[in-house]
């Protein structure tokens, strides 16, 4: 007799799987260059999916991004931007003011002094909100006013051709360095108004005390907001010359912009924490951007519901079509199937042949698919392509994508799983076969 | 002759339905098959020669009747539980050879050795044991698509053996070879069954085939009939 005497337990067969697995394996990736023009087919159809995905959330990401420093730098719906933090007195938005300015912020010179000691804060923009009538003569027509340091809301705006070169936005403001006591204008309002760039006007609002002001401006420059209904009502003035209307060296509010946005949570806690300690004169509320970004959450929501749907679509497609693959496949070999179940390999054994198959292709498919990502979304970045105003916008905008690394594990992990995923229609034909009618199919 | 049976088979039937057609590929067949054996089945085309090895090789169940496979009933057994049973005890060789083409003729050996719990050590030993022994010892790292005919059937055959099975189960093995191949596939599968005392049973309308078995079992209409 021979000596090659097996032991009765199969179970001792497990010792061995992970070594079983490696040889499978290596079949498994054999198998992938027996039907190269297949293979090829169903490695490009994962690659597509993983390029497709991964330059979608590039420029989901990019749009997301654009979207926070537009409400951060240049607000949305109607004020200008947020800033990174806003200073508030703590009462406002809890009570009601009673006058103008009741809940503004005082000594504002020294406060600003003491913001700028944190270590994480770039600058401060103080501003004042303030509403009236702005009229030629003829027509009064109501605006909504900032008073603003020009030089800062210039930085402010600016840091946006950071993300769009093509946006050019601090230069609006340029025409309130000028020195002169005048406003800048929304387009729609000066239109309304027949206004033209160095024309006289009365701007009127209420003092601290409750009494009517005006004051002569000069229309130095008439700007479009980027929101068309923003532009109906919209002005903008020194806030020397807002203060001098109201009467008042108060101001509403302090934005602070930080360095970055890193930690952000944080930074905000320790801006807050900095104050309390720092100036008990008056209790403050620091409310960060996203707090008073309900345009943003909203078209970002918008966003994520449009970009998980195509995700999933892109996924189930890429699992239909390597599905129908995995068929053709299994169908081949159907006669090389029933040989290894007939020497006594398992259904489990020979379908992790097929299931690994597939998981090379996802891999495979993967790699190539988020280096030609790489290169695309580079010639797209490249290319400058301006694509149309969102609607509600006016302004057109620079096409662009953005790495989005930390969501591309997700993507090559969905596409992977996908295609294995599609490898189940193996195990369906090899169930559906018996061993003898796998040796007999032709 | 030697007297220990092997597989025994208690009035099989083995019926196929065609379009509500009742074909008896098999009808009340009963025999066994001794250990060691040499058997030959032969009988004309559609006789139930492939359906009845198909049974003995447990990847097939009758319709009707009991199937013993070393004394123990198998016939309630689902052909997937018999896995076990076939990888220990069932060697298999096909008309058309049946190799994995992508893996050598080292690796098609090798392959149901992995999966019997054996190390690697002990598998390689009998893959060159065997690859030996039919001569291959050359063509150790060839692709089955590099080998002849006659050399495919040979690895096939090293294949069906390494496992130390008690039974080979071959449907024509010589079916789509020349005369000379053929002939000296039959001389090796005798040798083997002489050294090893693997029972071997073949399928196969070959007069030269008949010649050479110890047991001949005619076929003919699913029924065994005496020559
Ligand atoms: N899957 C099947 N479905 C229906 N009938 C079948 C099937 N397999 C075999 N048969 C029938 O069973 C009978 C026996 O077939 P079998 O293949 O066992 O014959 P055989 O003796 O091996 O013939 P050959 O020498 O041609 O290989 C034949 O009439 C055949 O048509
Ligand atoms: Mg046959």
């Amino acid at each position: 007799m021979p000596d090659n005497t097996v032991d009765d337990d199969f179970v001792i067969a497990k010792h061995y799987s992970r070594r079983n697995f490696v040889k499978l394996l290596k079949l498994a990736y054999r198998n992938l260059f027996r039907n190269k023009r297949r293979s090829f087919f169903a490695i490009l159809i994962a690659a597509s999916g993983c390029t497709a995905l991964s330059i979608a959330i590039g420029y989901y990401s990019f749009s997301i991004y654009s979207l926070q420093e537009l409400t951060i730098r240049n607000g949305f719906g109607g004020s200008s931007g947020s800033g990174h933090v806003q200073v508030f007195d703590k009462r406002v938005g809890e009570q009601s003011e009673e006058r103008t300015m009741e809940f503004g912020l005082d000594g504002v010179k020294g406060l600003i002094e003491t913001i700028k000691k944190d270590a994480d804060v770039d600058y401060v923009l103080p501003r004042i909100e303030f509403g009236g009538l702005i009229s030629n003569g003829d027509k009064s027509v109501p605006f909504k006013g900032f008073g603003v340091e020009a030089e800062k809301e210039m930085q402010l705006w600016g840091g946006l051709s950071e993300i769009n070169p093509r946006l050019k936005l601090g230069e609006q403001l340029q025409p309130l360095k000028s020195g002169k006591q005048g406003i800048i204008l929304g387009s729609a309002l000066a239109n309304s108004l027949h206004a033209k760039i160095g024309d006289m006007m009365m701007m009127y609002s209420t003092t601290v005390d409750g009494a009517i002001n005006g004051a002569d401006v000069e229309l130095l420059g008439i700007m479009s907001t980027g929101v068309s209904e923003t532009d109906k009502y919209y002005l903008l003035t020194n806030i020397g010359v807002a203060q001098k209307l109201t009467n008042s060296s108060k101001i509403s509010l302090l934005s602070v912009m930080f360095k970055n946005r890193k930690h952000f949570d944080d930074k905000v806690q320790s801006l807050q924490s900095y104050l309390e300690k720092n100036s008990s004169a008056q209790n403050f509320k620091l409310v960060p951007w996203y707090e008073q970004a309900a345009f943003y959450i909203s078209i970002r929501d918008i966003f994520n519901i449009i970009f998980s749907f195509m995700g999933s679509i892109i996924l189930v497609i890429v699992l239909l079509s390597c599905w129908n693959i995995m068929n053709m496949t299994t169908m081949e070999r159907i006669k090389e199937i029933g040989t290894l179940r007939a020497i006594g390999l398992s259904i489990k054994n020979i379908s992790a042949i097929f299931m690994l198959e597939a998981f090379l292709i996802g891999v495979i498919g993967v790699v190539i698919g988020m280096s030609v990502q790489l290169i695309a979304s580079r010639i797209i970045n490249a290319l400058q392509i301006i694509m149309p105003p969102v609607p509600g916008m006016s302004r057109p905008y620079t096409l662009q994508v953005y790495a989005a690394t930390w969501f591309h594990p997700l993507i090559a992990i969905g596409i992977i799983i996908a295609i294995t995923v599609s490898s189940f229609s193996s195990l369906i034909i090899i169930k559906r076969f018996s061993i003898v009618g796998s040796l007999e199919h032709t | 002759m030697p007297s220990e049976t092997l597989v025994q088979l208690e009035n099989i039937s083995r019926k196929y339905y065609l379009d509500k057609t009742e074909i008896c590929a098999l009808d009340n067949v009963s025999f066994q098959i001794h250990k060691a054996d040499f058997v030959v089945l032969a009988g004309p085309s559609g006789s139930g020669k492939t359906t009845l090895l198909n049974i003995i090789g447990c990847i097939d169940k009758p319709s009707q009747g009991k199937v013993f496979f070393e004394g123990t009933d198998i016939t309630n057994t689902p052909i997937e539980k018999l896995n076990h049973l076939r990888l220990k005890n069932i060697g298999f060789i096909f008309q058309s050879f049946n190799l994995i083409p992508v893996l050598t003729a080292f690796e098609n050996v090798e392959l149901p050795l992995l999966f019997k719990g054996l190390d690697d050590k002990t598998i390689k030993n009998l893959v060159e044991k065997f690859l030996h022994r039919v001569g291959l010892m050359d063509k150790i790292n060839e692709k089955p698509s590099n080998l002849s005919g006659g050399q495919r059937q040979r690895l096939a055959i090293a294949r069906a053996l390494a496992g130390n099975p008690s039974l080979i189960v071959a449907d024509e093995p010589t079916a789509s070879l020349d005369r000379k191949n053929a002939e000296s596939i039959i001389e090796l599968l005798r040798e083997l069954n002489d050294e090893f005392g693997v029972t071997i049973v073949l399928a196969s309308h070959d007069p030269m085939i008949i010649e050479h078995s110890r047991t001949k079992l005619f076929m003919r209409d699913g029924q065994l009939v005496s020559e």
